[in-house]
């Protein structure tokens, strides 16, 4: 039966991911299970150069797993995920290559304790990008002054509140100057008061352009934002709408009782 | 006054007289402190002879220092030839002259310098201890004493050091060969005795090697012991990569970072950090293990004894040697234990903030 499914699955063949060209991802029929859990079930999503999309959904339901696997954090069993032309396999060339391209930020920050908030900007620009100290400084001021911490530059992340940290982990991805940005839950783990000057500094991220998919429960942030607000259950994309339509008039029931949880329907 | 007087009174009561038979045993072992402290302040100083040129000077109920002042230089550098000594010292100070570019705060990758030590320093010992090119041969067979026990101590934790490091990350590798590999290694030196090792090393290895591809016995004891030592460095340093949060790894592969990188620049100096204390405490524990060369016939620190002990001038001397060679150890192992803790306490405050030069316009 695994089989045939496979054999549904078109084939990379390069004129597949020519057709697609018009999307920066595109992910088909994609099948992830976590031992016996099937995690996610035919997911199919296609991202514009550009487009803010933001995924939500009740805990469980495979968001974040959803864009873990768009930069190979989690291994997919099945369908295959495409970005910027990348088909992403088990060869660690395209894994790496798809990774310079997204950038990502998580829930709990993951600065890197042992450095500076300078040098956690400069590390991977500079022995990734092969760029030289000089430069990859200059970088790490223009992106930490756009987050608004320069004046922590030589501060140590344990120094910092939660909300600068996330400021510093948005500048650190943003030093390599990915073309896609993912955030997992980024305002998650702050405490009420620094949420704002997190999803401020998104915004900002926002209308400059970036690609985004961000899993959060930020409504507000969503109606603002996102072009398309994704609702997941269950494994399954079970809703995808522009923000208008999804807060005033969701077609799904699941959708209706989940923004009716979260008291984010108008 | 009056009332300090009262109050350690009444400590003394509650805590060492409160029941009859607290009282009795609080007697006891008051009487037995000061019965030994008595009897080996007697021994170690009052009655001790402290010059002379055979047993002959001993004292009954005293120790015969004068043994260990006459054999000190067999205690410190063996049986290496009187007028050859001063390469000893030579030696030493080369060996910590490679220590200082630690220091510099311009270089980089201190790993780099490690590396360079792993040549270098068989190197100075190779010419200046075993002798070469305008240095007389002096036979491994006859360095001994503190200077062989420096010798095996630094010598085996440098080699065990990178390849610890190694094993640990290839015990967590994803390739199935490597970490098979590795795990089989880890767990077979941890399986076996270290004097397994280097009877092994010194009596079995040679039979296996070609005719003619003779290895000094040194190097095969320092090879033997470093991979012994490699072993455990390598489970300590498994559990630091154990205690990293999963985050950090993410963070690290989602940057694009590969597994080498990875592990260099972000993993492993917070590892270091989380298990200096345990580092050093194995560390400890190594140099101590050196004293099980005596077996095979070498004669380090404490294997010296009793040779020295057996001088028809002053037999019987055991007891000097012996504790003399234990007051020399203890003093190593408590100046390492102490740094061990100063570094920890380096490493774990936060560096100071870096001198803040502004905010580049």
């Amino acid at each position: 039966m695994t089989d045939t499914i496979e054999k549904a699955i078109p084939a990379e063949t390069p004129a597949a991911s020519g057709a697609d060209e018009d999307f920066i991802i595109s992910i088909t029929d994609l099948n992830k299970w976590f031992g016996e859990f099937h995690v996610l079930t035919d997911v199919n999503l296609k991202v514009a150069k550009g487009e803010k999309i933001v995924i939500c959904g009740p805990s469980g339901s495979g968001k974040s797993t959803l864009i873990r696997c768009i930069n190979r954090l989690e291994k997919h069993q099945k369908g295959s995920i495409n970005v910027m032309g990348h088909e992403l396999t088990e060869n660690t060339k395209d894994v790496a290559a798809i990774r310079k391209e997204v950038g990502m930020v998580f829930q709990s920050f993951n600065l890197f304790p042992h450095l500076t908030i300078l040098q956690n900007l400069t590390l991977a620009p500079i022995w990734l990008r092969k760029i030289s100290q000089k430069e990859a400084d200059k970088l790490a001021w223009k992106y930490l002054k756009r987050v608004n911490i320069a004046e922590h530059a030589y501060k140590f992340p344990s120094q910092l509140s939660g909300g600068q940290q996330q400021r510093a982990a948005i500048a650190r991805s943003l030093c390599m100057q990915p073309e896609i940005m993912l955030f997992d839950e980024p305002t998650s783990a702050l405490d009420p008061e620094m949420v704002n000057e997190v999803l401020d500094v998104m915004v900002t991220l926002a209308e400059e352009g970036m690609t985004m998919l961000c899993v959060t429960h930020e409504m507000g942030f969503a109606r603002r934002v996102a072009d398309h607000v994704i609702f997941m259950d269950e494994g399954k994309i079970v809703e995808r709408q522009v923000p208008e339509k999804f807060f005033t008039e969701p077609e799904n029931e699941r959708t209706r009782e989940f923004l009716k949880q979260i008291h984010a329907i108008s | 006054m009056k009332l300090k007087i009262k109050s350690a009174i009444d400590f003394l009561k509650k805590e060492f007289f409160n029941t009859p038979v607290n009282a009795v045993l609080t007697v006891l072992m008051v009487w037995l402190v000061f019965k030994l402290g008595f009897w080996f302040i007697n021994w170690a100083f009052i009655n001790a002879v402290w010059t002379g040129e055979s047993r002959d000077v001993a004292q009954a109920g005293g120790a015969t220092w004068a043994f260990i002042i006459k054999k000190l230089r067999f205690f410190m550098f063996g049986f290496y030839p009187r007028e050859q000594i001063w390469r000893i010292p030579v030696t030493i100070i080369l060996m910590i002259f490679t220590m200082i570019p630690y220091f510099i705060k311009g270089i980089r990758h201190k790993v780099l310098i490690m590396l360079a030590q792993m040549v270098i320093w068989p190197l100075i010992i190779m010419y200046f201890l075993s002798g070469g090119p305008g240095l007389e041969k002096v036979s491994s067979n006859d360095w001994g004493g503190l200077t062989l026990t420096f010798i095996l101590s630094v010598t085996g934790l440098l080699y065990s050091f990178p390849v610890g490091i190694l094993m640990a990350l290839g015990r967590r590798s994803e390739l199935p060969v490597i970490k098979g590999l590795s795990i089989a290694y880890i767990e077979f030196f941890r399986g076996i005795p270290l004097i397994t090792i280097l009877f092994m090393s010194s009596v079995v290895v040679p039979f296996f090697l070609p005719n003619g591809a003779a290895v000094d016995k040194m190097v095969r004891v320092i090879i033997g012991m470093s991979i012994f030592q490699s072993a455990y460095l390598a489970e300590v340093i498994r559990g630091g990569l154990q205690s990293i949060p999963k985050g950090q790894y993410e963070a690290a592969d989602a940057l694009g970072f590969k597994f080498g990188l990875q592990s260099y620049l972000i993993i492993l100096p917070q590892v270091l950090k989380l298990t200096v204390s345990n580092i050093g405490g194995i560390s400890i524990s190594f140099i101590k293990d050196t004293t099980l060369v005596l077996i095979i016939g070498m004669f380090d620190l404490l294997g010296i004894v009793s040779p020295l002990a057996s001088d028809t001038d002053w037999l019987g001397m055991e007891p000097e040697g012996l504790i003399f060679a234990g007051i020399l150890y203890w003093i190593i192992c408590f100046a390492i234990s102490r740094l061990t803790y100063k570094v920890e306490k380096k490493v774990n405050e936060l560096p100071e903030t870096a001198e803040m030069t502004g905010v580049p316009e």
